[in-house]
């Protein structure tokens, strides 16, 4: 299924890159490197940071609201059962993603994260979330639905309560948890898509997430391109179902959203493969930094809140500009 | 074989897994129906879906066809389309249930389930049935335990069966129990 874009959605960055590696470098107990390079020239050139601008949202609280009401009728229509809006903070800047990425690490390590520095742009990313992680016949996603403000008071103990008595959170988890599991049924053996770890909460910088864990088997003849079909966009960046959700986001997003809940990852020989969801990520490129967020609108959600819930998903991010 | 038409759910393949226990299934888009397959099949299910019964005048087509000759089974959206076909309204609720666990219990003494048993299902729907709903042959055979609202019917003479929830979903506890069920079920 290929959606077309409205012409006000015009790509801005490459809808996809790709690198073969030349180095390798393993850190395990000890490190080991793997290197096609005979003689290694370290390129020590180094871009500073510089700031040019402040940054700015794109969507202000009002036009927000415009959109959340849109689609709240929607969802009172049956169009779609829960849809997320995306929102961007946007600068003048170049980035030193090298020196970005090592601050993020300290302040907010995260199972995903990644950094790119090509020669015309940058991404560092804190990602939280695996959309697919598959060795073997074996596929494991990891959907992320439900975001809760750390507190002074707040730990996981308190956080898995929250979300548990929150029906607002518990009801947009269960339907991502359905639809990843419908995701990986297209492409696994009719009753191995198993929930391994049912609604648990992780923990990072200025927030807790409410997770779970699906797996399954993959059927016989399946291939990578069979299995990035079923599984992206990620779900959970969208809302569902996906076909009908992504139709209406085109209508309301006025702009692209580059690299934002695409996913990034590598595909080995052996067809071994791992990507993730990419999001709480600075996108740099021509002198501009991107950083996009996105919460969801369900019937009981609130606009203000969600607008808000916008800003902590950015925050770390926002503060590395600092 | 059951031939599953999918109107572009988020959630249909969890449908083909749990008849795929029964029977050899194939699933295809509303608007790319295999019509040498369709025929072949015994049984029809139409998959949830985004909109309205009106958004997919297609099925309804299908479904006015095969009625009478072969099982049909709709879930959410299909349904919902079956009782449009049958001239019933479909309307908005005030109260949405998307992604509820709910119970619904077993209201009909006709029905292939036990009178009062009741079930943990999962759901998602915006549109409800608007009652009374009286058709010959059709009855209300489930409802939900706390706020009424139909959630299955069943038409033995016709061989027609909808559920409002999901029994799909990981929500409702016993899903592969009522599809055996129903798959299994005679014409009366």
């Amino acid at each position: 299924m290929v959606l077309k874009l409205a012409n006000s959605l015009k790509i801005v960055f490459y809808k996809g890159v790709f690198y073969k590696p030349e180095t390798i470098i393993k850190i395990r107990d000890n490190i080991s490197i793997f290197s096609n390079k005979k003689k290694h020239e370290f390129n020590n050139y180094f871009k500073p940071t510089k700031i040019l601008s402040p940054f700015k949202l794109n969507i202000k609280y009002q036009k927000y609201k415009k959109i959340f009401d849109i689609f709240s009728k929607k969802i009172r229509q049956g169009e779609t059962y829960q849809i997320k809006i995306c929102t961007k903070y946007r600068n003048k800047s170049s980035i030193n993603p090298i020196n970005f990425f090592w601050r993020l690490m300290k302040s907010n390590a995260s199972p995903e994260s990644f950094m790119i520095r090509d020669k015309n742009y940058s991404i560092v990313s804190c990602s939280p979330e695996t959309l697919l992680l598959k060795k073997g016949n074996k596929i494991i996603t990891k959907p992320i639905a439900g975001t809760l403000r750390k507190s002074k008071k707040s730990n996981r103990s308190s956080a898995l309560k929250f979300f548990r008595n929150n029906i607002k959170e518990t009801k947009e988890h269960n339907m991502i948890v359905d639809m990843e599991r419908s995701d990986l049924s297209r492409v696994c053996v009719p009753g191995t898509v198993k929930i391994d770890k049912e609604k648990y909460v992780e923990e990072y910088r200025h927030l807790f997430h409410y997770v779970t864990t699906i797996s399954g088997s993959l059927l016989k003849g399946i291939t990578i391109k069979n299995i990035i079909k079923s599984m992206m966009p990620g779900g959970s960046v969208i809302g569902c179902p996906k076909v009908r959700t992504l139709e209406l986001l085109n209508q309301q997003e006025k702009e692209n959203r580059n690299i934002f809940t695409g996913s990034f990852g590598y595909i080995k020989f052996n067809k071994d493969m791992r990507f993730n969801i990419i999001i709480r990520s600075i996108l740099n490129y021509k002198n501009t930094s991107e950083i996009s967020a996105a919460s969801g609108v369900v019937l009981d959600s609130a606009a203000k809140k969600e607008f808000n819930e916008n800003f902590i998903k950015a925050k770390s991010l926002l503060e590395l500009f600092k | 074989m059951i031939y599953i038409i999918d109107h572009q759910d988020s959630f249909t393949w969890n449908v083909v897994h749990q008849f795929s226990q029964f029977d050899k299934v194939y699933c295809s888009n509303y608007f790319e129906i295999n019509n040498s397959l369709l025929n072949k099949s015994n049984t029809i299910v139409l998959s949830p879906g985004p909109g309205s019964p009106k958004d997919y005048p297609n099925t309804s087509k299908i479904y006015n066809k095969f009625k009478g000759r072969k099982k049909i089974i709709g879930i959410c959206l299909g349904y919902q389309q079956i009782l449009h076909c049958e001239n019933a309204k479909i309307i908005q609720q005030r109260r949405i249930f998307h992604g509820y666990q709910s119970e619904v219990k077993v209201v009909s003494n006709k029905s292939i389930f036990r009178k009062n048993s009741k079930f943990k299902v999962g759901r998602y729907h915006s549109l409800k049935l608007q009652e009374p709903f009286i058709k010959e042959n059709f009855d209300i055979t489930m409802r939900c335990a706390k706020t009424n609202i139909a959630m299955a019917f069943e038409n033995k003479r016709d061989d027609l069966y909808g559920f409002q929830f999901h029994p799909e979903s990981f929500l409702t506890t016993n899903g592969k129990i009522l599809i055996k069920k129903i798959l299994q079920s005679k014409r009366s």
